[in-house]
Formats: C-alpha cells, structure tokens, sequence
C-alpha cells in the first residue's frame, strides 16, 4: 500500500471535481459541477427531485461513467476503474445492500472479504457492535426490521474503514432510533476527520450535520456555501430562493 | 490467498452457504427438470421411438430449462436489497464477481444434472455407467457454456421488467450451437463411440466456451456499471 | 436547435435517394425483362434475385450493429447507438424476407415449404438472435444502459454466427451449393446474364440499405430531441 497516498495526511483535496458533465444523447443530467473539500469536511447536498443528485454521487463512486470533466476522490481519478479508489470510500443508499437469507455476521464476514481485510471475521464482528447490534448478529437479516437492517448496512459500508463516506437519503424509511443511530455514528466519524457527502430533503438535520451545503439545480450547484457564511435560521428562505430563481 | 482468488471465493461459499440454508434453487431445478422429462415421455411413445435417440435431446432440454430457472434466481438473489451495488462498489473487480457467479451457477446446474442422470437412467432404460466418463466430460463442457454465456445475460437480465421471459429469449438462440453439439456428442457417447471419435463438436463446444467467457470477461465490466 | 435539423436534409441525401431508385428501377428491369427464365428451375428462379441481396444485407447490417456495438462501448457516444439500433431493424426486416423468399423458392423446387437445411436453419436462428435484440430495446428504458446491453448483445450475437454455421452444416445440409463463389472463382457457376442481374440487384439493395439508415437514424435524432425538450418542459415546472 505504500504507492497510494494516505488520504487523511496529504493537503491534497478529498475530493476534487471539475465541470462534471453526465448526458446522454441530447438528454442532460449532470451540466458542469465543480467543487472542492478538504478531508474532514461535512457537505450535505439538497435539491429537488431530478436535480442529477443521486447521479452525481454514483459518478463520484465509480457506479457509473461521467461524460465530461475530471473527478479526483482521495487522490484518485474516478471512471477509470481503480479499485483502489472503491478501497477509500463507503456507500450508505436506501438500498441496504444485505443478503436477506444470510445472518448479520456472514454478510459482513462476506464484505470483510470482498475488501480483502485481514482477519475478516473479528472485523465484522467489531462492526456489528459499532452499530450496537452484537446480540443478534447470528439472525438471518430477513428478520430484522427495516430500521436495524439500515444499520447492518452502515456498518457494511464502513468495515474497510473509509475515508470519505457518501450518503444518497439515508434517512428514508429510517424509524426515529435508526435515525439517531446513524446521525451519533457520522457525527462519531465527522470528529474522526472522516470527509462525507450526504444528500438528503431534510433540510433542518441536513443543515446542523453539515459543515458545507450545496443546492442542486438541474444538474448544476446552484449555491455552495460554508455553514458558517449562512443564517442557519433563515436557510429554508434561502432553499426556496434559490430553486426559485433557478426556474 | 491472492486478493482475486480470494474475492471469487468469497461470492462462491457465500452462494453455497445460501443454497445450504434456503435449499430454494436445488429443488426447484431438480423437480422442475424432472417434470420436464416425464413430460417429454408423455409426449414420445418409448415403444416406437427408441430411447438412444430421443433420450439425449429430452435430458439436455430439462438441463437447459432448469438451469435457466437456476441463473434467474442466482441473479434475483443478487438484486434483492440492492446487494449487487454494494458488490460493486467492494474494490473487486468485475471479472472477480462474474467468475464468482460463474462458478456457483456452475456447481448447482452439475450437481442437479448428477442428480437427475439416475433417473434418467431409469426412464429410459439406458445405460449409463458404461459410458459415464466420456458423459461426464460433455455434460462439463456444455453446462460450462451454457453458465458462460446465461451468466452474462442474466446479469443483464436482472436489470429488466420483464427478466423471467427476456433470459430464455436472449439466452435460447445465442446457445443453439452447444446444444446441437451437446446433444450430437451425448447420442454418440450413448452409441459407445470414443471422444476421439467427435472431435470436431468437442472443438465446437470448447470454442462456444471460450469465446462467452472471452465476450463476458471484456464487457461484463459496462453490464455491471449502472 | 429546431431549424439546424429541419435543414439538416442536405443535398446528397436527394442524390443518393435517386440513385437508389434508378438503381432498384434497373435491378427490376433486369429480374423481369433482361435475364433469361432458368432451364430448369422455371420462373420461380428469378426470386434468388431477391432472395441472395436481401440475405447479402441482411449479414452485412448485422456485421455493422456488431462494429457499431464496439465503437459504442469504446467510445460511449449515442450515436453508435442510434446506427447500431438502426442497422439491427434493417437487417431483421431483410432477414425476413430471407425466410420469406426461401420457402417460396423451395416449395416448387424441393417440394416442401421448410426443409432443416443448413443455411434456412442458420437464418432462422439468426433471425431469433436479432428479434430479440430489438425486443431486449423495446423493454428496456432509452439511456446509457440500454445502449450498453444492446452492444453487448450486439457482439455476442454476431460472433455467435460462425458456430451456429458451423453446428447447423454438421447437423445437415441440403441447400444448393453456392453457385456464385465458388472454388474456381467469382462468379463461373452463373451464366453472364444472370451474373449482370445479380450484381445490379446487389447494388440495388446496397444503396437502400444506405437509404434507410439515413432515414432511420435522423427519426431516431430527432425523437432524442423531442425527448429533450419535453424533459425540459416537466423540469421546469
């Protein structure tokens, strides 16, 4: 591993996009977003519905191919297939992403293995109890409930320990426990330098977890701000100007 | 173990350990290939018709209806709750995962043929133990393409509305060149000719092989990206 | 944006549209004026002049999906896409009229509508390949991924028809060995006559297949762009 940068100790950015174009024929989903954080930065990403949101963080993870513009994810270029790259970051989507006929610990056993990490079964078994869910880690996933099968899936996409952490609406369909689990363990990672991209349509819990915040607008940020440069009180205002004026 | 080694390992065991739990994929196969055959024997009357000559075609069809059976459920499992994005989102490459599936596709569809060769044997009054090695060897060579390439198009498949109905039709014409070979060769090993004696369907066959791993192995990489 | 593809019907489009109609003209006046009745196939004969060119481009429009497929996921510009769709549309509809002509001719001559010869077998397989092609496009959402599945069944398809011919020949074989290649040459097991009518045929269908796909591919363009404006219309609402 010594040919990859360490992504925490270089001042290089986290992640660093230039003029990220997705299209498809003449269909535009993506037109030009650029941006820049600093590892151990928090952005929580609002926007409409087909604002190219969830397309712009599956381009940020590799799923799928940009058509234009450069992307660089912990000193990596994206669409290029590097495998080291899907090493340094973690998903969490409203997809939990867990065999539903296999217990908690063979998941996780099963992901510990995909990202080659040595001792597969003490790391899964360490994950599971991050997530507070050691009792019931030999159950079949089938039978958990929604709310604890979201937290399987946080500790699946954290069990390699990454660097930057993208999350795509992780609250949906989140009961109030789930959602307290998860907003105490990204505030855990946050304080552990961490970088995260979230993006979420809530816009109050979007704004106190964020250090930074982008309006997405038809594929295009239509505002990107420190926290500290906004009135926190009177953000919604600001939300529904914005997309006003993006019209 | 080296880390791609390990990683098509990993999809492997973690496909049997399902299939050990749920049993689902076995039975269904196995009874669904069965009633395949017995229908087949509805349909021929075995007492004008002799056995050597529709036998392999009837045995080759429930394998090949069974095992479409078996690839739309193996990718099934891997849509259900998103699983395939977290598979590629690991640092596995692609190839890595269809080899996986490759290989458990492989293992179910032969173990459900072994399972359904004894009844064969006793339906159509043929023997088999005579030639079973030389059977062996075709029954390897024609699953091993037909996963190839239904592994392939089921991974496609699964992305689709209508997936249960797409595979077989996308899957059917493309393996029309194994299954003649499969059945030719399985007629003649049943006759008591030699695999030397039909060396040209074996170049076939392993041609058909080596041609979809090669196909899978250069685009599974644009299937597998959403 | 709206006026560039009205005007986009330049020149050479007319020009080739009628050559191609002099062309089919010619290749008619041929088939039923020029060329003398078969001695011993009767009038039935002259529907070969129809039945090779349509099988001719119907091999050549699957040869194009399949180099269309490969530059389409090399290089992932939409347009591969748009002539790879068009060119699968053109060849099914000429590979029907393979098997359509085909069994016309071997009703008189071999006595039955379909014999499981070699070649009508290959067709027919090929046929089911590229139907389902079409319909695998028709279920699938237009966008990057039914682009890339398409091309991936595009070179699977294709590289697929040397073993089906392969399969098929050692399985059985009746067809008429080719009479217009063949071991001595090009072109000596015809007489000159029908030798004539054959090529202007065979250019005949050529210079259509060119028509169509230009056809084809500006409808499809100009659906791309009626799909755009309609999403901006929805989004901006």
């Amino acid at each position: 591993m010594t040919d990859s940068p360490d992504p925490l100790a270089s001042p290089d950015p986290a992640i660093q996009a230039t003029g990220i174009h997705k299209a498809f024929g003449v269909v535009q989903a993506l037109r030009g977003i650029s941006f820049s954080l600093d590892a151990g930065d928090f952005l929580t990403i609002f926007g409409p519905n087909g604002a190219g949101k969830t397309t712009l963080i599956k381009i940020l993870t590799g799923l799928t191919s940009a058509s234009g513009g450069t992307a660089k994810v912990a000193g990596f270029e994206v669409g290029n297939g590097d495998s080291r790259l899907r090493r340094e970051i973690g998903v969490i989507a409203h997809a939990t992403c867990l065999y539903a006929d296999l217990s908690a610990l063979e998941n996780l056993v099963f992901y510990a293995n995909m990202y080659n990490l040595e001792n597969p079964e003490d790391r899964a078994i360490e994950a599971i109890k991050e997530v507070g869910l050691e009792g019931r880690m030999h159950d079949r996933i089938g039978t958990f409930s929604r709310g604890m099968q979201q937290r399987i899936s946080i500790a699946r996409a954290v069990i390699h320990d990454p660097s930057i952490l993208f999350l795509d609406e992780p609250f949906t369909g989140l009961d109030p426990h789930g959602s307290r689990v998860l907003k105490e363990y990204l505030h855990s990672l946050h304080t552990k330098k961490r970088t995260i991209i979230m993006t979420t349509h809530d816009l109050s819990c979007g704004m106190e977890m964020g250090d930074k915040v982008a309006v997405q607008m038809k594929g295009r940020f239509a505002l990107f701000e420190n926290k500290d440069n906004l009135d926190t009180g009177g953000f919604e205002e600001l939300y529904f100007e914005t997309i006003n004026n993006g019209n | 173990m080296h880390p791609y080694l390990n990683q098509i390992k990993a999809i492997v065991r973690k496909d049997l350990v399902t299939e050990l739990k749920t049993r689902e994929l076995f039975s269904s196969m196995f009874i669904f290939a069965v009633l395949v055959i017995i229908i087949f024997i509805f349909s021929v009357d075995l007492s004008i018709v002799k056995a050597n000559e529709v036998g392999p075609g009837v045995l080759w069809v429930a394998f090949l209806f069974a095992g479409t059976m078996g690839l739309n459920r193996s990718f099934m499992l891997e849509k259900e709750n998103g699983c395939l994005e977290g598979l590629i989102l690991t640092p596995a490459d692609r190839t890595a995962i269809y080899f996986g599936k490759l290989i458990s596709n492989l293992i179910f569809l032969l173990v459900m043929e072994i399972f359904i060769l004894p009844l064969f044997m006793i339906f159509f009054n043929v023997d088999l133990i005579a030639h079973l090695g030389p059977l062996l060897v075709v029954i390897f060579m024609g699953t091993l393409g037909f996963c190839a390439i239904g592994t392939l198009l089921s991974s496609l498949s699964s992305n689709l509305k209508t997936r249960e109905i797409m595979l077989p039709i996308l899957l059917y014409p493309l393996i029309v060149p194994v299954v003649i070979a499969v059945v030719k060769m399985t007629g003649q090993v049943l006759d008591g000719k030699s695999l030397g004696a039909m060396m040209n369907w074996i170049g076939l066959t392993l041609a058909f092989d080596i041609i979809y791993i090669g196909v899978s192995i250069l685009t599974i990489d644009h299937i597998l990206e959403e | 944006m709206t006026e560039d593809v009205a005007e986009e019907t330049p020149k050479e489009n007319y020009f080739l549209l009628w050559l191609t109609a002099v062309v089919i003209f010619a290749a008619i006046a041929a088939i039923y004026l020029y060329v003398p009745t078969d001695k011993t196939e009767g009038p039935v004969q002259r529907i070969m002049y129809f039945h090779i060119p349509s099988a001719w481009l119907s091999f050549f429009a699957f040869f194009v999906v399949f180099l269309c497929s490969i530059l389409f996921l090399w290089k992932k510009d939409r347009e591969w896409d748009i002539y790879a769709h068009a060119s699968a549309e053109i060849g099914v509809i000429f590979c029907s009229l393979v098997l359509i002509t085909g069994p016309i001719w071997a009703r008189p001559i071999w006595g039955a509508w379909w014999v499981w010869d070699a070649r009508l077998t290959s067709t027919l397989i090929l046929w089911l390949i590229y139907v389902a092609y079409l319909m695998l496009r028709s279920q699938t959402a237009p966008g990057s991924m039914r682009a890339r599945y398409a091309a991936v069944l595009g070179i699977a398809g294709f590289l697929d028809i040397p073993l089906i011919h392969f399969s098929v020949l050692w399985w059985r074989a009746f067809h008429p060995q080719p009479k217009v290649i063949t071991s001595e040459g090009f072109g000596k097991g015809l007489d000159t006559s029908m030798m004539m009518t054959l090529l202007i045929s065979l250019a005949a269908f050529t210079l259509l297949y060119f028509v169509l796909m230009g056809q084809r591919v500006r409808q499809e363009k100009l659906r791309d762009e009626i799909d755009r404006i309609k999403k901006e219309k929805l989004y901006s609402h």
